[in-house]
């Protein structure tokens, strides 16, 4: 076999020439082959494969803005859709529910309607008549306190602290 | 012609719209390098071709983040390495327990390979190669065969000059032991 006779040849396995070690003469040419012109097609190949994943990559960029655009859409459409609701539906609801609520108040104290069912009711209902024609108070309420003497008020006032106190 | 500087590669391809031209530049630099240094860790052209091309794309993607901590070189070897490295890896899983002996499937490989021309000597040395542990195998190539200094080698493989000289020696002597049949 040709590699013992090489071996017998050299008399040791490894040979040193020129400060360079080698197993044997020639183990150091390169055995591996490539195609022909394979550098230069190959080097195209990544180019193209280059060029594909930059494009895939702003694909990709252009796929997460429109995707990030529909859903701040959603949310915005989603938001106005629930201050419509609430403006629209629920506000009115809840008027209408006071006012029926006020409404039985008012017949079923009838003519115990006073200061003391009124200030207890306040103090129930958490209704502050700090000013009765605040805006934020709802109008149905400030209607009925607008049913009693402004100047009762006051009275009203002391009689909810004690309401409040005996909670 | 004058070669031009890994420097300045990288400060072409920091500026805008100049990042592909950049790109082939090191493609024309460091293209037949890489392949041979996974070529002769995977041995078959066509595997080498994969990871070689698996390697520059991982290049592209991550040259916007190159900070230069190490040189382009040594960073594109390191890529290169680990890229074969984990080819063989899944290879091996897929084979799984179909390879009954792998050097007769290497030897066999090489030897109906067409784009291998070794001798019967050549072949042996490759075998013999083949088995080493994949540190020492890693370091004999890169050392044997593509003649690198242990300074660029450890800074590849981020092992210390001591230790790639041991290795070194170890995969010297465990090949000489395997060529020479008691």
């Amino acid at each position: 076999m040709a590699f013992f006779v090489k071996l017998i040849d050299y008399g040791s396995i490894m040979t040193v020439e020129n400060n360079n070690m080698n197993f044997f003469e020639g183990d150091k040419n390169n055995p591996f082959l490539v195609p022909p012109g394979y550098f230069a097609e190959s080097r195209a190949q990544i180019m193209q494969k280059i060029a594909k994943e930059g494009a895939i990559s702003s694909v990709k960029e252009f796929k997460i803005r429109t995707r990030l655009l529909w859903m701040s859409g959603i949310a915005a459409s989603l938001l106005i859709g629930l201050l419509l609701f609430q403006n629209m539906y629920l506000k009115p609801h809840r008027s209408i529910k006071l006012a029926q609520e006020i409404d039985w108040f008012i017949n079923y104290t009838g003519s115990d309607l006073n200061d003391v069912t009124l200030a207890s009711y306040f103090a129930d209902e958490g209704i502050s008549i700090e000013d009765p024609y605040d805006e934020v108070l709802d109008s149905e309420r400030a209607s009925l306190l607008e049913m009693t003497d402004y100047d009762e008020l006051f009275i009203i006032e002391e009689w909810m602290n004690i309401e409040n106190q005996n909670k | 012609m004058v070669e031009i500087s890994d420097h300045q590669i990288l400060t072409l391809f920091l500026q805008k719209g100049e990042e592909e031209k950049a790109f082939e530049m090191i493609l024309n630099k460091y293209q037949e390098r890489a392949y041979w240094h996974i070529r002769k860790i995977v041995f078959h052209h066509e595997d080498a071709n994969d990871v070689l091309q698996n390697t520059f794309i991982k290049i592209w993607n991550g040259l916007k983040g190159f900070r230069g901590d190490s040189e382009l070189f040594t960073w594109l070897y390191r890529i290169a390495t680990n890229e074969a490295l984990s080819f063989l890896k899944q290879k091996a899983k897929k084979a799984g327990s179909r390879i009954d002996d792998p050097e007769m499937t290497i030897a066999n490989r090489l030897q109906a390979d067409e784009y291998f021309d070794g001798d019967e000597i050549q072949l042996k040395l490759q075998i013999e190669v083949s088995k080493l542990p994949e540190r020492q195998k890693l370091v004999f190539q890169m050392k044997y065969f593509e003649d690198m200094k242990y300074e660029q080698i450890s800074a590849i493989l981020n092992t210390s000059v001591g230790a790639l000289k041991a290795s070194y020696h170890h995969a010297v002597k465990k090949i000489q032991k395997g060529l020479i049949p008691d």
